[in-house]
């Protein structure tokens, strides 16, 4: 009777076993690891015409003046009412506790200015948030969603340096006016250490957002987190694209639904750009490549224009960030030309830029000018034509 | 927006439970014996009064989960396992199923953090986020060590429920199968039970 009865249990708890760890089989199907199956939303490229349009190009600061000592890693997005939106981090020095996230907007007209900025997130409010200890606060991201949804990514850090990096998300449901509490996105097992974001996310097809992000613990390397954004907790899961120690920080550019590159940061030996590519929209990616332009361990963004040629900006140099320069491909990434040169001044440094192109056409790109203000400059395709140095990698 | 409740409950007990593991056993170091229903709703009662104070303006537990991020399921079965038996002599976990649970612990931990830290091109990590082969690994597991009287196999479908209750802020089913605070017990023990194993042997041999 005894034998009987635990035998039963025992079927009991196995039958538990089975169909709570099967039932989301019925959900999910059958899942192998690695990106879920999604597609890249892509404008379709408009050829270029000679529009007979005159270069221009704006350049401002964002802060008008010195609100904190220290400014860098800036993002930027279009609202619904075209005006921009920029955040980016500023305290008193990199890494210090009163370092926090700042937000500024600017109307769209040519003598707008951008508005006072104030912080949206302060060490404080994400330790209060997240229900966790936080140290320092890191890198933002602002991406806009549809009707003036907005999504701010952010790093912070509870131990250690940039390596213990975690991943956070606020969302806007009214264009910045109000933000939902900071959610901490879980996306390593270890401590949840080392997920750090940069450039900016593309939209999918199903309405989610594929954000570039990296990971640098025992490894540098990219990684796409797949993010759903909603009204109430967002759903995230990553993926890796490849291995290693030598590339990260990527800016992913999307070519067509299934098609994409994430252009990336040199972190090993060599200082050049790599390009790896995927073809069934991140589920698999190329081993990286050098695409001839070099990079001193620095930040770079990217973005596929209007036209459907992608635009580079980079700091051209092997071991300094005196430099920001662009580059133009027209072969989707495989060679790439040299354009206009966006700063440059022996000694200082311009780094980790940031671009958008916005409904009008105009291109806008934001970078940390000498690690004290960020700097805001606005052109059009004429602008970016009329001076190409012709000097190719 | 905030955590889900059931992984705040999990914050504040687990290391609740650790601590009234260490009182009961300073009060049995003063000469009394911890036992009974009394004792055991006082030192755990204490201990989570301790973790909820707050320190800085922040309660001790959001501190430390500040830094070790989650819980997972078998930390708070052996802690509650280990509680039990401490106020009331009864071994939820044997020593059996405690062998294994270390073995376990040191193994998901050896195959899952130094590749999801970035020790080779693939993450393993990616397998906890939707069903796929850890899910059907895990099942299989569960079934053979329930099958085989096992209680470690009980602690998996736990485990596997805590899942789907969302009992840690991540989504992903390897945080609810092991943490790193589990993963360093676990390998501490097992290297404890190998140095005994061996001390024995010699002692056969003399």
């Amino acid at each position: 009777m005894g034998l009987m009865s635990t035998t039963r249990r025992r079927l009991v708890w196995i039958a538990l076993a089975l169909a709570l760890h099967l039932a989301p089989a019925i959900r999910d199907g059958w899942h192998s690891g690695g990106a879920p199956r999604v597609e890249f939303a892509v404008r379709v490229a408009a050829p270029l015409l000679p529009t007979g349009e005159p270069p221009l190009c704006r350049e401002e600061f964002v802060l008008s003046q010195a609100t904190t000592p220290f400014a860098h890693v800036s993002s930027l997005c279009e609202l619904g009412d075209g005006r921009l939106a920029a955040v980016w981090c500023g305290g008193s020095r990199e890494g210090a506790r009163d370092v926090a996230v700042w937000w500024a907007t600017r109307g769209p007209l040519a003598n707008d200015q951008w508005s006072d900025p104030r912080p949206i997130v302060t060490r404080e409010s994400a330790a209060q948030e997240t229900f966790r200890f936080v140290r320092k606060l890191g890198n933002p991201l602002l991406v806009a969603d549809k009707d003036d949804h907005l999504i701010l990514v952010y790093v912070s850090v509870a131990v250690g340096g940039w390596s213990g990096s975690s991943l956070n998300i606020k969302q806007s449901p009214d264009g910045g006016r109000t933000w939902s509490p900071s959610q901490r996105l879980g996306l390593s097992p270890f401590f949840n250490v080392s997920e750090l974001v940069k450039n900016n996310a593309q939209p999918l097809t199903d309405g989610r957002w594929a954000v570039p992000i990296y990971h640098e613990a025992l490894g540098k390397f990219p990684e796409v987190l797949w993010l759903q954004p909603g009204p109430g907790r967002a759903e995230a899961v990553k993926s890796r694209a490849f291995g290693g120690r030598n590339a990260f920080q990527p800016a992913l550019v999307a070519l067509a639904p299934q098609r994409a590159l994430l252009i990336c940061r040199a972190a090993g030996s060599v200082p050049e750009i790599c390009i790896t590519r995927t073809t069934d929209a991140g589920r698999h990616w190329t081993a990286p490549r050098s695409s001839g332009l070099p990079n001193p361990n620095s930040g770079l963004d990217a973005l596929r224009l209007g036209d459907g040629r992608l635009l580079l900006v980079f700091n051209d140099s092997t071991v300094s960030r005196e430099n920001l320069r662009f580059a133009l491909s027209s072969d989707e990434g495989v060679t790439w030309r040299r354009a206009r040169t966006l700063a440059e001044e022996p000694g200082a440094e311009f780094s980790y830029p940031f671009l958008l192109q916005t409904r009008d056409g105009l291109v806008h790109v934001t970078y940390t000018w000498k690690r004290r203000n960020i700097r805001h400059v606005t052109f059009n395709l004429a602008w970016l034509d009329s001076q190409a140095d012709g000097k190719n990698p | 927006m905030n955590p889900p409740i059931a992984a705040i409950i999990l914050w504040f007990l687990v290391p609740a439970l650790g601590l009234a593991i260490i009182f009961a056993s300073v009060v049995r170091w003063a000469g009394l014996s911890p036992r009974g229903l009394g004792w055991c709703a006082g030192l755990v009662l204490l201990s989570l009064a301790l973790v909820a104070t707050p320190l800085s303006g922040m309660p001790l537990a959001r501190w430390l989960v500040g830094v070790v991020d989650h819980w997972s399921v078998p930390s708070m079965a052996l802690l509650t396992s280990a509680c039990v038996q401490q106020f009331f002599g009864i071994e939820l976990l044997q020593r059996k199923d405690r062998q294994v649970a270390w073995l376990f612990g040191a193994l998901a931990g050896f195959l899952l953090y130094p590749l999801a830290l970035g020790l080779g091109p693939f993450d393993p990590y990616s397998l906890g986020w939707h069903f796929g082969m850890l899910f059907a690994s895990v099942a299989a597991l569960a079934s053979v060590f329930i099958l085989r009287g096992n209680r470690f196999g009980v602690v998996l479908v736990l485990a596997i429920a805590a899942w789907h209750l969302r009992a840690v802020e991540s989504g992903n089913y390897w945080d609810c199968l092991v943490d790193p605070f589990y993963f360093l017990v676990s390998v501490g023990a097992l290297g404890l039970w190998a140095w005994r194993a061996c001390a024995k042997w010699s002692r056969g041999l003399g």
